[in-house]
Parts: C-alpha cells; sequence; structure tokens
C-alpha cells in the first residue's frame, strides 16, 4: 500500500513538474495494457518488467490500470466478441495452431477470447492513448499548474520556510 | 563564487537521464539470487511436502516421504520412501515405495504443460510396520457428503443387525404378545395416510376455488330468464329480426362460456381424485414396509439364506463398495470425462456471477501437441525379501480426449513371506466420451485370522485361520455401478461362543459343516439405488441349522406383527377413503346438477332456433310468393 501511494505522490510530483511528459503518457499506455488483460499473463509480465526497467512513470501505470481495469470490466463482452472474430478467422488458424504449439508463446493465453480482444484492442489504442496523455499533460501544465503558481495563495506557501525547507530536501534527497 | 555553484547544481539538475532505471538493477538482482537459493536449498523440502500433503489426502491417512531430489538441468525428480498409512491399521503401512523416479520433458514445459516420459517405482514393500503410528485424518462431516453418500449410508442401515443374536432372542423365548413399542416408533405408512390426509384438504381447497368461479343458480336462471325473454316472434319482422339474432347468439356464447367453465372444473375433479388414488395406493404399499420395519426392530431373524448372508457379510461387502466409490471418486477428479457444454448449475452460476475475462478458450492442437498432464509409462518393478511386483501404469492423462488413449494399469505380485500370493489386477480408464472404469483384479491367496462373522456380548463367530482367495470385478460409471465379488475361504479354524446353550450348538454344527466358505456379491445399478444380492453357502448351513429351532416361533411373530399393524393402520385408512370419497361425491354431485340445468337451457335455445328457422323460412317463403305473384301483374301492365 506504502508502495502504491508513493508512486501516486510521484505522479503528483512529475504532473506539477517540467520534465517526464514522455514517462507519464509511457506510464499511461502501459496501464491501460495491465487494465484491459483479464489474467495474469506473459504480455503483462512483460509490461511489469518494461515498466520496472525502463523509466516509465510506475504511478501513472498503477493509476491507470486501476482504471481501464475498471472500464474493460464494461467493456468486456465487447472484448469477447473481437477476440472470438479474431481467433476464428480461417485465414489465422495454422499461425495459431503454430503458436498454440510453440513453446512459451502459450503462456501469453493469445487462445482466449476476451485476452485476446483485450490485447489488440490495447494495443491499437496504445499509441492514441500515449499522444492524447502527453498533450493533455502539456496542456494541464499550461493552463492548471503556471495559473495555480500564479495565485496569491500559491506564493503565500512559496514564502513559508517550511516549503523552503521541503524544497532544499527534495533538491537535495528527491 | 555564488553563481559558479548555482550553474553547477544547474549543470547537476539537468543532467539528462538515460531510458533505463539503473537503479531497478540491484532489487532485480536480489531476486533472482533469492530464486536460485531457493531452488538450489528449498525446492526439494517444498516438494516433499507437497507430496506429502496430497498424498495423505488422496491416501486418507499421512502419507511420509523419505527424500526428494531434483535435477532442474534434466527435469528429473526422485523420490525416496513413500509409505502409505493403512488407515485401518496406523501402526503399519498399507505399502511403501522405496524408489520413485521420474522424468519430464522440458519441451512440454515450455508449452504449459507438464509430461511425464517415464516414471520408475522400484521396492515396494507391504504391510511394514511404521516408525510411529501415522496420522489418520477425520472422514468428512455429513454436511460436506453428497447424495450419493447419504443414499449408501442409508443402504448401510439395512445390514445392521446380529442375525445369532437375534436367533438366540427367539429360541430362548421371546414373545410377538407386545407389538406395540416396536409400533409406536413410527410408522411409514402412518406418515404416509397423515400426508394423505394434508393433500385432501390441498385438493378440496383447490376445487373450493375453481368451483367458486363456476357460475351460481341465480346466473343459471338467469340465462333461462334471457331465453325466455328472446321474442322469437319477431324474426319474421326484417327490422326487428338483426337484434333478436344478436341477443340469441349473445345468449349461446354466455352458456358456451359457462359449459367450457364445467368442464374445466369436471376435469379438475377427476384430476385430483387420480392423485388421491395413486397417493393412497402409494401409502398402502408402504404397509409391507411397515411390517418388516417392526420385525426388525423387534429382532426377528430372517430364515432365508440370502437374509442371513447380508446380515452376516452385508457390512463388509458394503465396505468394499464405499471403497470403490471413493477411489473412482478421486478417479473422476483427477482425470476429469470430457465436458458436454456447461450444466444448468453452470449456467445459473453465470447468471448470478459473471467474472471477468472468462471468455471462451479455442483449441488448435494437433495431434503431437500435449495435454496439460500426461504421464506416458510408469514402470513398476521391484524384488526384495518381501516379494516381486511388477506393472506398468500408461497414459494418465487430464485430457484423454484430446489424446485419444486410454488410461491403463496393470499389476502382478507375490509377497510369498507373507503368504499373500497370485495378486493380479487390472484397471482401464476410458474417459473420452462416456465415462467408464473397468476393474478385475484377483488375489489367489492370502491368509485370514480374526475374521469376525459375528460378534456380540451374546455371541462369538469368528474365522480364527483360514487361507482366503478373493476375486473382483466391476465397471464404474459415474451414474452406476456394476461389482462382482467372489471370495472362498478355505482350512477353516472357526471359533465360537454363545451365552445361549441352543445357540452355542447351533454354532458348532455350523462350523463343524463348513469346511468351505464362500461369499458372493453382486452389486448392480445407480450409486443412489444400489441393489446388493449376497450370497454365501454359510447362510445356507445356518439355514439348515436352526430351522427347526425357531421357524415356527418366527412365523408366528411375524402374523402377529402383520395383524397389529394392520389393526394400527386400519382406522386412519378407512377414514382417509371416506374423506377421498365424499369430495369426489360431492363435487361430482354439485356438478352433475349445474350439468342438467345448464343443458336444459342449452336444449331450449336450440329448440327455439329451430322453431323461429323454421318460422322465418315460412315467412321468406310467404313473402317470395307475394313479389312473384306483384311481378307478373307488374309485366300484365
Amino acid at each position: 500500500m506504502t508502495l502504491i501511494l508513493k508512486q501516486i505522490f510521484g505522479l503528483l510530483k512529475v504532473l506539477n513538474s517540467d520534465t517526464g511528459e514522455n514517462q507519464i503518457a509511457a506510464g499511461v499506455a502501459c496501464g491501460l495494457i495491465l487494465g484491459f488483460a483479464p489474467a495474469l499473463s506473459l504480455q503483462t509480465l512483460l509490461v511489469f518488467i518494461i515498466i520496472f526497467i525502463f523509466r516509465v512513470q510506475a504511478g501513472a501505470a498503477f493509476t491507470s490500470a486501476f482504471f481501464f481495469a475498471m472500464v474493460a470490466y464494461i467493456f468486456d463482452p465487447m472484448f469477447d466478441q473481437v477476440g472470438q472474430v479474431i481467433l476464428e478467422m480461417e485465414s489465422l488458424k495454422p499461425l495459431y495452431t503454430t503458436m498454440y504449439n510453440m513453446p512459451i508463446v502459450p503462456f501469453t493465453k493469445f487462445y482466449n477470447s476476451v485476452v485476446m480482444g483485450a490485447g489488440v484492442v490495447a494495443i491499437a489504442m496504445f499509441p492514441v492513448i500515449f499522444v492524447l496523455t502527453k498533450i493533455l499533460v502539456k496542456k494541464y501544465r499550461l493552463k492548471v499548474v503556471a495559473k495555480f503558481e500564479k495565485t496569491k495563495f500559491w506564493k503565500a506557501i512559496k514564502a513559508t520556510s517550511f516549503y523552503k525547507w521541503y524544497a532544499k530536501y527534495d533538491q537535495l534527497y528527491g | 563564487m555564488t553563481e559558479q555553484k548555482t550553474s553547477k547544481e544547474e549543470k547537476k539538475k539537468k543532467k539528462p537521464k538515460g531510458p533505463i532505471r539503473l537503479g531497478a538493477v540491484i532489487p532485480v538482482t536480489i531476486f533472482v539470487v533469492l530464486v536460485v537459493l531457493f531452488n538450489i536449498y528449498f525446492l526439494d523440502t517444498t516438494i516433499k511436502k507437497v507430496i506429502e500433503y496430497g498424498g495423505t489426502y488422496a491416501n486418507g491417512a499421512e502419507v511420509n516421504v523419505g527424500k526428494v531430489e531434483t535435477s532442474f538441468k534434466e527435469l528429473k525428480f526422485s523420490v525416496k520412501n513413500i509409505q502409505f498409512t493403512n488407515k485401518k491399521k496406523p501402526t503399519h503401512n498399507i505399502f511403501e515405495i522405496g524408489n520413485l523416479q521420474f522424468q519430464m520433458l522440458w519441451d512440454a514445459i515450455l508449452r504449459g504443460k507438464a509430461v511425464i516420459s517415464l516414471a520408475e517405482l522400484g521396492d515396494i514393500k507391504v504391510d511394514t510396520k511404521r516408525a510411529r503410528p501415522g496420522h489418520v485424518p477425520p472422514p468428512p462431516k455429513a454436511s460436506e457428503t453428497s447424495a450419493k453418500d447419504k443414499a449408501l449410508s442409508v443402504a448401510k442401515e439395512q445390514f445392521q443387525g446380529n442375525v445369532f443374536g437375534d436367533i438366540a432372542a427367539v429360541a430362548g423365548g421371546a414373545s410377538a404378545q407386545d407389538t406395540g413399542d416396536a409400533i409406536k416408533e413410527g410408522l411409514d405408512s402412518e406418515k404416509k395416510f397423515k400426508e394423505l390426509e394434508n393433500k385432501i384438504n390441498d385438493q378440496k381447497a383447490k376445487l373450493e376455488k375453481s368451483f367458486k368461479d363456476l357460475p351460481s343458480q341465480n346466473e343459471l336462471k338467469d340465462l333461462e330468464k334471457r331465453l325466455r325473454n328472446i321474442k322469437w316472434k319477431d324474426l319474421g319482422n326484417l327490422a326487428k329480426a338483426p337484434g333478436v339474432l344478436k341477443e340469441a347468439d349473445n345468449l349461446k356464447k354466455d352458456i358456451d362460456k359457462a359449459i367450457k367453465k364445467f368442464k374445466n372444473a369436471e376435469k379438475e375433479v377427476k384430476e385430483s381424485d387420480k392423485l388421491l388414488k395413486n397417493a393412497y395406493k402409494e401409502a398402502e404399499a408402504s404397509v409391507e414396509g411397515d411390517i418388516a420395519a417392526v420385525g426388525k426392530r423387534m429382532k426377528i431373524p430372517t430364515l432365508n439364506p440370502e437374509g442371513i448372508a447380508r446380515s452376516l457379510f452385508g457390512e463388509e461387502v458394503f465396505s468394499k463398495i464405499d471403497e470403490l466409490k471413493g477411489y473412482y471418486a478421486k478417479i473422476e477428479k483427477y482425470l476429469p470425462p470430457k465436458k458436454k457444454g456447461p450444466s444448468e448449475q453452470d449456467l445459473l452460476k453465470d447468471k448470478v456471477k459473471k467474472q471477468r475475462g472468462e471468455g471462451k478458450n479455442y483449441s488448435f492442437g494437433t495431434p503431437n501437441s500435449y495435454p496439460l498432464f500426461w504421464l506416458k509409462l510408469a514402470k513398476i518393478n521391484s524384488e526384495n525379501e518381501q516379494g516381486t511386483v511388477a506393472g506398468k501404469i500408461t497414459d494418465v492423462t487430464n485430457d484423454q480426449a484430446m489424446l485419444g488413449k486410454l488410461t491403463k494399469v496393470n499389476l502382478k505380485a507375490d509377497f510369498p513371506p507373507q503368504k499373500i500370493t497370485g495378486i493380479e489386477g487390472e484397471m482401464t480408464i476410458d474417459h473420452r466420451d462416456e465415462p467408464m472404469a473397468t476393474i478385475s483384479g484377483q488375489v489367489a491367496s492370502f491368509p485370514v485370522s480374526n475374521k469376525a462373522i459375528s460378534k456380540s456380548s451374546d455371541v462369538t463367530f469368528v474365522i480364527d485361520k483360514a487361507d482366503g482367495g478373493s476375486k473382483i470385478e466391476a465397471k464404474l460409471t459415474p451414474k452406476r455401478a456394476d461389482v462382482r465379488i467372489k471370495n472362498s475361504f478355505t482350512k477353516i479354524d472357526f471359533k465360537t461362543k454363545a451365552k445361549s446353550k441352543i445357540v452355542d450348538e447351533v454354532l458348532e454344527d455350523v462350523a463343524k459343516r463348513t469346511q468351505l466358505l464362500t461369499l458372493d456379491a453382486k452389486v448392480t445399478g445407480k450409486w443412489d439405488a444400489l441393489g446388493f444380492d449376497i450370497k454365501s453357502n454359510l447362510a445356507q448351513v445356518i439355514q439348515n441349522s436352526v430351522q427347526g429351532l425357531v421357524q415356527a416361533k418366527i412365523k408366528e411373530m411375524q402374523d402377529k406383527i402383520r395383524k397389529d399393524v394392520e389393526a394400527a393402520i386400519n382406522k386412519q385408512k378407512k377414514q382417509v377413503q371416506g374423506q377421498i370419497d365424499q369430495l369426489k361425491g360431492q363435487y361430482e354431485g354439485e356438478l352433475a346438477k349445474a350439468q342438467k340445468e345448464l343443458d336444459k337451457v342449452k336444449g331450449q335455445l336450440k329448440s327455439e332456433e329451430k322453431k323461429a328457422k323454421k318460422q322465418a323460412d315460412k315467412e321468406k317463403k310467404k313473402l317470395e310468393k307475394k313479389l312473384k305473384k306483384d311481378l307478373l301483374k307488374g309485366i300484365k301492365l
């Protein structure tokens, strides 16, 4: 729980800082794949590894995974339909048969209609979500953060010794 | 100086970070090291614990494993000294496997499947003494038992009894003069007649309700009045005729409606009568069951050979069937048959709770693909100071339909020091389509000692020593069982003792005359209604020995019970019959009366209609004549 909270605070911090648009956007897009996946499979593990090894904002990934998992619950019947259509394509059957009998690949659970449907939709939406998040973050910083920083309230906060102490602490250890 | 410091800080701040989180390398390394350490130091212990836990569950008594060795690289597992506690004798193992080795396939593991290409079992010993008594977990609670178990426990009750004790009691002068207490314990037929009374009341209420909807006497009279009020004479008048016809038609419709209601009510009366008659027949039939039950409560011995055999060996046969049922339940669980679409229960579950991501699993298997679990071959080869065991187990899998192969077990064993010889067993499990297990086995010779045939405070009839032989053939399906057991005992030394002198003599006589004891049992039918046919030559010998002594007395007691049970039930039976007759008579009478009234009105309507039609035809002809006449007159002009 502490770890998740730390990640969410990290997300808020990055969201309000000058850097990390790509990190946040990649995090949200990865969260989309995690949230849409109905069960633990090889590709979800792969996404976890990517989040862990690459500089993807983990807080953004987990928060968006939580959000997209709820959305996915509603769209499950649609994923199921999409998956069934894809898995029943006669032209792809030889490919599926090969994949089904290949080592390791079956761990992706690609043969399940919901996994296949949700996976395809998530991959198709990945670039859209990435670009959209990036634009939204930029706009947020421009319109919300910049305006907030100009308010008297924020200036008063910034003038307090506690804030100065926190800023120094953040600079050194944050 | 300050400017220099600030620019240094800015440089430090703006230093670009690469796309890889270098800080994650250490935790990943620690995780990998921990996994490797676990595999080196704890994997064997974990597997050992899992085998012990799973084995205990499957065996129904403690299972211990001496040592487990795994080779991750070659995917080889070696298990040493597996001990299976005998749940009936926890101080001993039912058997012990000295070595068990099996090799799995990497190729299958990488496909998410477990395939054991070869397993080897060796150094098997039977009935070995344990270092400490094994733990036997308690049997599942009553609430967890299935309908099958409940049905079997009902069957088990039928075998409870003490034939020699009962003979002793009858021979010793027990009397049937007072059947009161045994009858007071409750009669099934009494309950059924009581239920029938409730059914009569229900039917009465139902009929009352449907008779309330029938047209009342006033309404019938009203129909008659409406019939009388129709001015049939106006049919001759062209202006008024349609109104009269409409009125007559409406009346006809109302009469038909009323007739329909009466017909429905008549149907309901007939249905109620049928239902009550059937229930009455059922209650009457249960009287025979009550007579037998009261006889059993009064411990009247059955002197037919089959009854004696059931009483003496019923529980033993039953326990064998119960064991088979337990084994088959495990086969069904671990080697599941092909699924035939979702059951009604599954569909209902789906309706109640639709879980995320269940979806539909597609199978793209090829003839060379693996099922989720497959033990290709297990070789059993054991030779030690106890004896020899040889055999093989092939194609144990969770998906026979996909593999297209049957699971087969073959076993041959001899344990000369224990005097157990000629063990042969074969089992075929076919779960490809209609699930079925076929088992055949035999033990040519085994020692028997202290086998109680009947043991109570009054009577001891025990096989002290004998040579036994046993054969079993069984066909089991999830719904049915067909089991045949043949046992024989030779070189028998009986141990007999009875409080009653008569019974003591009988037992001695029986023991002297029984050189060979046979026990044949045939158990067939659905699991919840198994039929037990048990035969033993011992039963015939007992019957011959005691017939002269107690048969007349038993007959007298049985007649008395029949008379008393019938007397106890007769009053209620007559009362119920009276109620049924009264109900039928009352409603049939009411119906006949109303039907008569309606038929009368309908008849009148028909005759008035006929009359009116005749009148109308007459008027029509008269009018035609007049018109022709007027027309001719016109032409002449």
